[in-house]
């Protein structure tokens, strides 16, 4: 498999990382609010899978992209909340375009083509 | 590979395995918060708080599943694993300790064969020169194509010179010379090894110097003018103490004063691997180190005293540099082939030479040459040895494995994966090997020193640096990691798919007819490779037999010798002729002395000379060499070395400068050209010695080796002639030989207190040090295969014993029926029997093919040496039935009642 290839498919499977990334944009979260915030900002359109996010933010901690604070969360109870890292902010950013040339590719690919219709 | 990434995790890893319960203790608080808040939100849009809080959980899922996918995220599961499995291994191994000893000291005696041999074949054949560029650098040779190559210095100074002015092929080339030298000055007169090389010789190898300077072109110009010294790193240490003020000292070489001008760079011993010279000078003072009469040593151009190297210029290849070389060559060495003069080396092929190109990587070494395919051999010998003892060993754990097969399916049946069971049954595995590893350095750093002790010690002392380094940790970690998975896989694997039910009532398993199981096919492996290594065993051994058998023509025992050169410390002449003739006439007066004697080269040692004959009368056939052997000795010499005077008379004083010059050849030389006539007052002439009267005629006695039959050879008597070359003085003694040299370094030391002497050695050990590398192959294969043979037959005895153990009850049924204790013995004995036989069928063609490999090494006798074979066979066999005797016998001793109510 060559590198662009790894690349892609890369970019497909790690899309709930990709959303939990984006909602950490705008400062500290923790994981209560990013599910809402994903959810609100996509329109109800996409739902995190609770089951998946804290893995998944374990997994984004191992990789230095998010870090945690402890803190407390608007009620007073003890949370952990978590911010984006700069390596996380890079990544973010890479993703992003990346993201934005994807999809522009699959909607080109899935727009009908006029000249031979 | 993104390193700061890959750090990152492992710190992340790291930390949480130490902070794990306060990570478990944050994940728990954070799911607990996501719950509550949902509940709240929930609670908010209106839901009783049981409704919220199940509207929370729904959407959240499992949470419990959601908790173990989260700590797998922290990488540390399969860490803690390895550290659970580490941890029971340990347990393991300490409740066994016998288990433990056996498997580990195996493993080790194994694993430090390997790492010691590793090591010196490293350092002999695989270490590459510590120089710039070794991979440039080639060695000059000459020689006969199609012949393996001569001499290690095989160029005259004419030669040298002209090659190198009209060298094309290469970016510098350089000449050297290693000879003994005595140095004084600073402290104790000492022998010290030292190196003639040309002026380029550091500048070409890129050796740099650790203080002061080296030679540069400058330093190697004129003929006795160039009084410098470069001394070796080690040399500086050992000598001088690294005295920073050694630059500018002076330091006389035998007896001429010499300048030191710098220390050479640290780790750098020299070209040839295994020869440290400790002092260097320029070429062109070896006449005032080593003072010739006649024509200066540059102008002779029968005397090939150098050897040369070179440093290929960059995009030329050793095919077109030995091209180009050897048109040079064959123009600068015309005038020699016109007209051979002077000691010619070697045989007599000397006209159809051609320059020989060889990369010198790993270093310019007869040692490497010579023990190259010994050190392989032996290498391939250790490596079945090892692969003996895996087998052996996976045997062992495999009979383990059966005794925790209750343990193993409780875990099984519990639940355990499978892979968790082998990765742990491996780790055990892994675990023991490392135990044996480390043990097995321990021994490799003993063989390593005893191998070092098998090195040949002659003229120019062997010194090979070996300490433990990076590449041999490295060799023992691979070797120890292998080994650990070769003899665990087979028993993980074998043990974790046992038959649950059963194992779980705690029935022994009955097998059926289980007669192929793992362990009888490992114990037939271990019987056919042990075969191998015995086979080889016989062979060396039987060789080394035959070459002490061998009639060398002397009586060896009670002769002592002692090497000594007075020319070196500057005697002239004269002074020599009265110093040897009053030291020899002290020696043979000492009481316990029969007689002393001098000779040129002492036999079997490697010395020799060779010398053109012309027999009047003799027609050579053509093409035929007229060469035979030649050595200078002084009277008393035959009697000395215990070799039989045939006819005629030894050298005695009637022998003088001033008699007619006599001779006194072997019974070979006279038969081949004088027939059935009588050799006595017969002429011949030696090259420079015309009109010899041969006045004696000698026994046959080997000259240059105990392998090469006696040659024709000549003697000619010290005593007639004046001559400066280094003598050995001989004595033999009426009683112990060893015990005279005291008395006769006193003398020596009372003529002269600062003449060194060297290679002090009785002539018996002289000999057995010329076989050193037939010893060396007979005492280490002999060692291997007796540990092959004893780990076989461990194996066999475990196989055997375990099948007895499991048909205690089929035997006392047996028994009670009218079976007797002599029936259920053969019962026993001819299973093993038959596993011995199969192990022998198949090792016998492995053993057929494998000591082909050491055809060139043996003497006497060829690789498939029927009686060795069979010798090797039977002790197998024997020690096989011997193996499975004793699970025979008890297995005739069964009560019959016993095993019967056993269950």
């Amino acid at each position: 498999m060559t590198r662009g290839q790894r690349d892609q498919l890369d970019l497909l499977r790690g899309t709930p990382d990709r959303f939990i990334l984006r909602s950490l944009h705008f400062g500290l979260r923790h994981g209560h609010s990013m599910a809402h915030t994903i959810r609100l900002t996509s329109g109800d359109a996409l739902r995190v899978d609770l089951g998946s996010l804290y893995p998944s933010l374990r997994r984004l901690e191992r990789r230095g992209w998010v870090a945690a604070d402890r803190g407390t969360s608007e009620h007073n109870r003890r949370a952990r909340s978590y911010r984006l890292t700069r390596a996380g902010k890079r990544r973010l950013t890479a993703e992003s375009s990346k993201w934005g040339l994807l999809t522009e590719a699959i909607a080109r690919v899935m727009r009908p083509r006029e000249e031979e219709g | 590979m993104d390193w700061a990434r890959l750090w990152h995790e492992l710190v992340f890893v790291l930390r949480r395995l130490a902070g794990r319960r306060r990570a478990e203790h944050d994940l728990d608080e954070e799911i607990r918060a996501h719950l509550e808040l949902e509940t709240r939100e929930n609670v908010e849009r209106g839901m009783s708080p049981e409704e919220a809080r199940d509207a929370a959980l729904r959407a959240f899922g499992n949470v419990t599943l959601t908790k173990e996918e989260s700590r797998a995220m922290w990488g540390t599961r399969s860490l803690e694993m390895l550290w659970q499995d580490v941890r029971y291994g340990l347990r393991m191994i300490a409740r066994n300790p016998g288990f433990t000893a056996v498997v580990v000291l195996t493993l080790a005696l194994g694993i430090g064969a390997n790492t010691a041999l590793f090591s010196l074949l490293d350092a002999i054949l695989l270490r590459t020169l510590p120089v710039k560029q070794p991979e440039q650098l080639v060695v000059v040779g000459a020689s006969v194509p199609g012949q393996p190559g001569r001499g290690s210095s095989p160029f005259s100074y004419p030669v040298f010179r002209e090659l190198r002015e009209k060298n094309s092929a290469f970016s510098g080339m350089f000449a050297r010379s290693v000879t003994p030298m005595s140095m004084s000055g600073v402290g104790q007169t000492e022998r010290v090894l030292g190196e003639l090389v040309s002026g380029n010789f550091f500048s070409v190898l890129g050796v740099n110097p650790h203080l002061g300077r080296v030679f540069a072109e400058a330093d190697d110009q004129t003929p006795g003018t160039h009084p410098v010294a470069v001394i070796s790193y080690n040399f500086w240490q050992r000598r001088f103490g690294a005295d920073p003020g050694i630059v500018g000292q002076t330091m006389s070489l035998n007896g001429y004063p010499f300048t030191v001008i710098g220390v050479a760079g640290q780790g750098f011993q020299g070209v040839e691997i295994g020869t440290a010279p400790d002092v260097r000078i320029p070429l062109m003072m070896d006449g005032q180190v080593r003072p010739v009469s006649g024509p200066p040593i540059f102008e002779r151009r029968g005397n090939m005293w150098l050897g040369v190297m070179a440093r290929l210029k960059p995009g030329i290849s050793l095919a077109q540099a030995q091209a180009a070389t050897d048109t040079a060559f064959q123009v600068a060495r015309e005038p020699d082939v016109r007209r051979i003069k002077g000691d010619t080396p070697d045989d007599g092929s000397f006209k159809s030479l051609h320059i020989q190109l060889d990369s010198a990587k790993t270093g310019a070494s007869s040692l490497s040459r010579q023990f190259s395919q010994p050190l392989i051999t032996l290498m391939c010998l250790v490596g079945i040895v090892l692969l003996i003892a895996c087998l052996n060993v996976a045997n062992l754990l495999l009979a383990r494995a059966s005794t925790r097969q209750k343990e193993i399916a409780v875990r099984l049946a519990l639940g355990a994966g499978r892979f968790r069971l082998v990765r742990q049954l491996l780790t055990e595995g892994l675990l023991l090997s490392a135990l044996g590893g480390a043990l097995g350095l321990l021994f490799a750093r003993w063989g390593t020193g005893a191998l070092l002790s098998f090195l040949p010690q002659g003229r120019i002392p062997t010194v090979l640096e070996i300490k433990p380094d990076l590449r041999m940790l490295g060799f023992t970690l691979g070797v120890t990691l292998l080994t650990g998975l070769l003899f665990g896989l087979a028993p993980a694997l074998q043990a974790t798919r046992p038959n649950l039910v059963p194992a779980l009532k705690n029935e022994t398993v009955v097998v059926g007819n289980r007669r192929w199981e793992l362990r009888r096919l490992l114990v037939i492996l271990q019987v056919a490779l042990s075969l191998v290594l015995l086979v080889g065993a016989g062979l060396f051994m039987r060789s080394l037999q035959n070459l002490k058998a061998v009639d060398d023509g002397y009586n060896p025992d009670q002769v002592v010798t002692l090497a000594l050169d007075p020319a070196q410390s500057g005697y002239k002449l004269d002074q020599l002729r009265s110093f040897y003739a009053l030291l020899s006439e002290r020696v043979a007066a000492l009481p316990g002395v029969k007689s002393a004697t001098y000779t040129r080269n002492v036999p079997i040692s490697g010395a020799y000379s060779r010398i053109g004959i012309e027999v009047p009368g003799y027609q050579p056939r053509p093409g035929e060499e007229m060469a035979v052997l030649f050595n200078q000795v002084d009277s008393q010499f035959f009697a000395t070395f215990g070799t039989p005077l045939l006819r005629g008379r030894e050298f005695n004083a009637q022998d003088t400068p001033e008699s007619p010059k006599v001779v006194i050849v072997n019974d070979r030389l006279a038969r081949y050209f004088f027939g059935a006539e009588n050799p006595l007052g017969q002429r011949i002439t030696l090259e420079n010695y015309q009109d010899l009267e041969i006045v004696g005629v000698v026994a046959d006695a080997k000259y240059r080796n105990l392998k090469e039959a006696a040659p024709q050879t000549a003697y000619i008597p010290f005593a007639q002639y004046g001559t400066l070359t280094q003598r050995t003085l001989c004595a033999r003694a009426t009683g112990d030989a060893s015990a005279l040299v005291t008395a006769i370094r006193r003398e020596v030391r009372s003529l002269d207190p600062n003449l060194p002497t060297f290679n002090i050695k009785t002539f018996a050990d002289q000999i057995n040090e010329s076989v050193s590398r037939e010893r060396l192959m007979a005492l280490l294969s002999s060692f291997v295969g007796l540990f092959a043979l004893l780990l076989a037959s461990l194996g066999l005895y475990g196989v055997m014993a375990y099948a007895v153990a499991r048909r205690t009850r089929e035997i006392g049924i047996r028994m009670a029926l009218g079976a007797r204790a002599g029936n259920v013995q053969w019962l026993v004995l001819r299973e093993t029997l038959l596993l011995v036989l199969i192990g022998v069928t198949i090792g016998l063609p492995v053993a057929s093919v494998a000591t082909q490999l050491t055809e060139g090494l043996l003497f006497g006798l060829t690789a498939n040496d029927p009686l060795t074979i069979a010798l090797a066979t039977s002790m197998m066999i024997a020690i096989a039935a011997l193996a499975g005797y004793l699970p025979a016998r008890r297995a005739s001793r069964v009560d019959p009642m016993a095993a019967l109510r056993s269950e």
